[in-house]
């Protein structure tokens, strides 16, 4: 024998009635439509007879066989007692066969075995008693099959509403995330805009230092404006004083060169008494040799000879102090010449710069005048500028607010999720927990021997 | 005694001035091929044709460059046909004799030449 067969049955807690009860009213309406019989009662008084019968035949049969009439006697006690003890066997072994057999099939039934044919021939007690209980044992696997199939489909109800629950407990906690993001979001999207908003306040600030600030460009565009006029008036008159000057350099330059020419003919005439000095001091040397030939007679024409090559050496000398300053005062003038012409082109050059200055003061005066407009067209711009950055500062506030909100509605959410999965849980855990009961009823089920 | 002085690369010389026979700026001179060294060439004096002997050579200092044109020393007596080129003024003065070969002139010692003896290694000089 197996040992699922040897399991006892336990109860059930928590069996559904109805299948208890619809089994039940099978099993009664069943059992009703069986036939009594009497079979048993005539059994017993046949053999009741066919025993007595059989005694009182012995007791007259034996007294013409055995002539002792003690050993007749025992003889008839004993035949008597034999035949008595036969019929109540032969009784009793029709009355007891079916009760052993319902007995074995009683205890294969308990041990689970509810496959077993019950034998329901015959017309007697018994046969009514194995009648019953066959009707017994087929509500019996009727009800036992039904509530097999009933756990198991709880089951696999059990189970998909634990899969159910999971996923719906997976998809909870990816909205919780979700709303948690948003939240997160929502958060980063409040102080994000703050900050936008405190920028756009800068900005406001920034705007209305650049007003302040065009209107003092306009201010001292306007002053530039002014000095570049009185600028330019100074540089014309400097143009005119240099063209002034410019002639009189132009008259110190002649004078220069007509100075240089008389300079040049002084020199000149150095040169040529020089030369005449020269001449005289080499005259007078020979006229000192001739004197030293003719002797003594000539020694005071030696003493003249000797005068005049001294006064031709002093000339010589004041010719040369003479020929090193007109030296000295034609280089002087010629440097001066270079001065003057080097003057002259600063000159030309200072009243060129000066003309360019002065058309450079124009400009400054054209730039002035389009900064001034600029200028005025930046405070207009900036006036717009602050006007659009108020508006941008309103629009952010709205935008808060409209995040706030989201905010507290995602927090609300969030909070209806972690309600939610906690329903989810414990309606998760009830699933397990009928699982595990139908499975236990699976299991005790699974006890009895049912057929396929 | 009498005599002519000059200076030659800033060496005070002296000559006796019987030794001369005039002082004239210097002309132009022509070299004449295969003549010593110490021979600038021929010049024209009054008609006639000097040998003019160069001082520089002599005195070993022929780097000295001619002050102004120079004088030509035109010798007297049996030297006449023979001049000096001085690179330099040519003064006249009286001197004391001082040492062998030596007059003072103004207080300033200067070397006296003998022009003879000149003449003489002019025409020996190489």
């Amino acid at each position: 024998m197996s040992k699922e067969r040897t399991v006892r049955p336990r109860l059930l807690p928590a069996l559904p009635g109805s299948i208890f009860r619809r089994g039940l009213t099978n099993a009664k309406g069943g059992g009703a439509s069986f036939p009594r019989g009497r079979a048993v009662q005539k059994k017993l008084a046949a053999s009741f007879l066919l025993v007595t019968l059989l005694c009182t035949a012995v007791a007259m049969a034996v007294p013409r066989v055995q002539t002792d009439p003690m050993w007749s006697a025992v003889l008839v006690v004993c035949l008597d007692l034999a035949i008595g003890l036969g019929g109540a066997w032969l009784v009793s072994w029709l009355v007891v066969r079916r009760i052993k057999q319902l007995a074995s099939a009683a205890s294969l039934i308990s041990s689970g075995d509810l496959t077993l044919a019950v034998n329901v021939d015959g017309t007697d007690e018994t046969a009514d008693l194995a009648r019953s209980f066959s009707a017994m044992l087929v509500n019996l696997l009727s009800v036992l099959t039904e509530v097999k199939n009933g756990a198991e489909q709880i089951y696999s109800s059990a189970l998909t509403l634990s899969r159910t629950t999971e996923e719906v407990n997976t998809a909870t906690a990816g909205i919780a995330e979700a709303a948690q993001s948003i939240a997160r979001g929502a958060d980063a999207q409040a102080h994000d805009v703050s900050r936008t908003s405190a920028l756009t306040r800068d900005l406001k600030g920034s705007a209305d230092r650049v007003a302040e600030a065009a209107t003092s460009v306009q201010e001292a565009a306007e002053e530039a404006s002014l000095r570049a006029t009185t600028g330019a008036a100074a540089a014309r008159r400097a143009a005119d004083g240099i063209v002034e000057l410019k002639h009189a350099v132009d008259a110190s330059a002649d004078a220069v060169e007509g100075f240089q020419v008389r300079a040049d003919e002084i020199g000149k005439i150095v040169s040529f008494i020089v030369s005449l000095a020269e001449q005289t001091h080499l005259l007078a040397i020979n006229a000192t040799i001739e004197a030293a030939r003719a002797g003594d007679e000539a020694r005071g024409f030696a003493v003249v000879a000797e005068e005049v090559r001294r006064l031709a050496d002093h000339v010589r000398g004041f010719a040369d102090q003479i020929g090193s300053v007109t030296d000295e005062i034609r280089g002087g003038s010629h440097i001066l010449a270079r001065s003057i012409r080097e003057s002259v082109t600063a000159a030309g050059a200072a009243r060129e710069l000066v003309e360019r200055a002065a058309s450079s003061f124009d400009g400054v005066l054209d730039a002035t005048r389009g900064t001034t407009d600029r200028s005025r067209a930046i405070a207009r711009s900036v006036d717009e500028q602050r006007l659009l950055a108020r508006q941008v500062d309103e629009a952010l506030e709205r935008i808060v607010r409209i995040a706030q909100e989201n905010a507290r509605g995602t927090e609300e959410t969030s909070t209806a999720t972690i309600g939610q999965t906690a329903s989810m849980n414990a309606l998760s855990a009830s699933a397990h927990e009928l699982a595990r009961t139908s499975d236990q009823m699976k299991i005790l089920i699974a006890t009895f021997r049912l057929r396929d | 005694m009498d005599l002519l002085y000059f200076q030659i690369g800033g060496a005070p010389y002296a000559i006796p001035l019987e030794a001369i026979a005039d002082v004239s700026p210097a002309g132009p001179v022509h070299p004449v091929p295969l003549s010593p060294p110490a021979v600038l060439g021929l010049a024209e004096r009054r008609g006639r044709a000097i040998a003019v002997i160069d001082l520089r050579s002599l005195l070993d200092d022929p780097e000295t460059e001619a002050r102004g044109a120079g004088n030509v020393m035109r010798l007297a007596g049996p030297l006449e046909g023979a001049a000096l080129f001085v690179p330099a003024e040519v003064f006249s003065g009286s001197g004391t004799p001082a040492t062998s070969g030596h007059v003072w002139i103004d207080g300033r010692l200067h070397a006296l030449l003998d022009a003879e003896a000149l003449v003489k290694r002019a025409a020996t000089f190489h």
